[in-house]
């Protein structure tokens, strides 16, 4: 339903719009409204398996499957590539597959999160007590904000070090003395997994979380943020076909920088995007 | 000192804009009253009347359109969120987490109110509300009963003082809905205001103390539950079927008397006469001996209790009324 509230005075007795006191903002109410979320996040079968099965599948099982291919038989990577498999390794299997693999870490688990923080509370029937307990509605969104936003940045963070680790392991053996480790010494994947990982999560959160406040329920919010996927699967793409794009650290900095404005952008916008009306609307 | 309202709404109006058929949605439409403390008030309407929505401002959910409204004395909407520490809102649905325990709930949502004890807290809500033995079920297994009076444990949690009930019982058995209003009636103190939405007119007639029947974002009546009983919740209609018709000068006669509001012959069936009494327990008698005197047989008396549509429709016709006259006041 798309109503909404008349901003315009519709009655000549209107007043000027009043000024709220501002009330001290509490971090505790924006905890506890995490830590719920959270809670029922965790007893939400299809949410806890993707953040478990995506990083297990991307950071586990990809570094074991490219790594004891390059192991097993580098003579068919240097064959094809005409380089050493060492390179071969860093350049083909990290920069062409892992790195833009693992994008979808944070990419997949912010959408994931930030898809039940409002459409979730709606289909338990839950979001009129939020409403009514006393707290800003700074507090609630942040708090809404942060379930998604940490736990991506969390399990992104840890699937870097799980991969960075398995591929030393597994292929450690191929790097020549003096070069250093897959990965880990890659400077651009540590940006990759520290800020770009971070700026890409809070984005997206903040864009699942106004769709999730005019959805009726998580599917349907899903369903939306399916489209708004696929320009980070086009971009995941290029960076296949184009790994200048992700092996330059510089690049990386500014890809963050980029989406790091759009964050600030968005944090200025959503303030009006997200409110209590618009969510009572859809109730 | 000043005593002021607890909640004091003038013409206050809600006018949601629908989008899609370009058209406003007056869904509470000028509506004034002040509720003081000690008191049970029913808001009193049919589905889509307003009634959600006018707590829904009240308590700072959504910014009024128009008017005026204050709440412990103060505007709301300067009020800001930290007031609703002092006001408890049970919504439509029961809204508790149906995969957490009564506590597990109580725990969440009491946390933020400024508790003492919180533990202690839980415990005694829960033995005022009969809820103990419950205490460590999952929400979801409860009956919808039960469901409701863990729903009133969280609105109550944090001893408000004004206490918005939105549709109580509308979702219970009968049964269940007489146990929540017996608590509903226990809740009553001096220091409070219980607010009650209802479309039922047995439970506003039963629990409340003060009565506003609103009907399309409208009050059209208001005033204590007994001058509304008196007024017209009680004047019910008499059904008297006799074995012949009555003959039409002892019909006249009867309309001539002050105590009958309106007489009514069924059509289709002569011998059924239909009287609108003032009061019913006081006139019954006096009607039937009236008959019994004209020597008409009577076969059956029986008070035909109004539905609240009735009541709405007759209301409504009322306003109408009053409006046409008033209009004509003015261009004299
Ligand atoms: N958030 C909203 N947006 C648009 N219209 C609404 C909204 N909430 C209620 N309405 C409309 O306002 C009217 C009054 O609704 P409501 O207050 O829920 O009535 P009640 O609680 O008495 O059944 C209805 O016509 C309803 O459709
Ligand atoms: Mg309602």
């Amino acid at each position: 339903m798309s109503l909404k509230t008349a901003e315009k005075p519709l009655d000549g007795n209107n007043m000027a719009r009043k000024r709220r006191i501002s009330e001290p903002f509490d971090w505790k109410n924006v905890k506890r409204i995490m830590i719920n979320n959270l809670r029922q996040v965790k007893e939400n079968k299809e949410i806890f398996i993707t953040m478990i099965i995506l990083p297990v599948l991307m950071a586990v099982m990809m570094p074991i499957i490219t790594g004891v291919m390059a192991v097993m038989d580098p003579e068919a990577l240097v064959a094809e590539t005409g380089l050493s498999p060492y390179e071969a390794m860093t350049e083909y299997i990290i920069g062409f597959t892992l790195k833009p693999m693992f994008l979808l870490i944070p990419g997949t688990l912010s959408m994931m999160l930030a898809a039940d923080s409002f459409a979730g509370e709606k289909e338990r029937k839950t979001v009129e007590s939020l409403l009514v307990l006393p707290i800003t509605h700074r507090e609630l969104f942040l708090g809404k904000i942060l379930m998604s936003v940490i736990p991506s940045i969390f399990f992104s963070i840890v699937s870097f070090f799980i991969m960075g680790v398995e591929v030393n392991i597994i292929a450690g053996e191929i790097i020549p003395e003096g070069e250093p480790l897959f990965i880990f010494g890659d400077l651009s994947f540590w940006f990759m997994a520290f800020i770009l990982s971070t700026f890409l999560s809070i984005f997206n959160v903040q864009i699942g979380v106004i769709i999730s406040v005019r959805s009726k329920d998580v599917k349907s919010a899903q369903t939306v943020m399916g489209f708004l996927i696929l320009p980070l699967i086009g971009f995941m793409v290029f960076g296949m076909v184009q790994p200048a794009l992700l092996n330059n650290a510089l690049m990386i900095l500014g890809i963050s920088a980029i989406i790091g404005l759009l964050v600030y952008i968005m944090t200025i916008v959503g303030e009006k995007a997200i409110n209590r009306e618009r969510l009572i609307a859809t109730l | 000192m000043k005593i002021t309202a607890l909640v004091d709404v003038k013409n206050l109006t809600k006018v949601f804009l629908d989008k899609k058929n370009k058209r406003e949605i007056r869904a509470v439409d000028g509506i004034s009253f002040k509720l003081n403390a000690g008191e049970i008030f029913g808001f009193l309407g049919p589905n889509g009347a307003g009634k959600t929505t006018t707590i829904r401002v009240l308590a700072g959910l959504l910014p009024p359109t128009s008017g005026y409204a204050s709440i412990f004395g103060q505007d709301i909407e300067k009020v800001g969120d930290r007031v609703r520490k002092h006001i408890g809102f049970l919504t439509e649905n029961h809204g508790n987490y149906e995969n957490l325990t009564v506590y597990e709930n109580l725990h969440f949502f009491g946390s933020f109110y400024d508790i003492d004890d919180l533990d202690a807290r839980i415990s005694a809500i829960l033995e005022e509300i009969k809820l103990t033995d419950r205490k460590n079920m999952k929400v979801g297994k409860l009956s919808k009963g039960l469901k409701q009076r863990a729903a009133l444990a969280r609105v109550l949690i944090h001893e408000p003082k004004i206490v918005f009930l939105d549709e109580p019982t509308a979702a219970l058995d009968p049964e269940a809905a007489v146990n929540v209003r017996n608590i509903i009636r226990t809740l009553k103190s001096k220091d409070k205001i219980i607010f009650i939405n209802s479309h039922n007119l047995e439970e506003v007639q039963k629990v409340c103390d003060r009565v506003a029947i609103l009907n399309k974002g409208k009050i059209l009546r208001m005033g204590s539950a007994s001058e509304l009983n008196k007024d017209i919740f009680g004047s019910q209609e008499l059904l008297i079927k006799t074995k012949s018709p009555i003959p039409r000068d002892l019909l006249a006669a009867i309309s001539d008397l002050d105590y009958i509001k309106n007489v009514r012959v069924d059509e289709s069936l002569e011998a059924n006469l239909y009287l609108h009494l003032s009061n019913l327990e006081c006139y019954t008698p006096e009607i039937v001996k009236l008959l019994v005197n004209n020597n008409i047989p009577i076969m059956e008396v029986r008070p035909q209790s109004h539905s609240l549509e009735e009541i709405y429709l007759t209301l409504m016709k009322e306003t109408n009324e009053d409006l046409i006259i008033s209009q004509n006041k003015e261009v004299e």
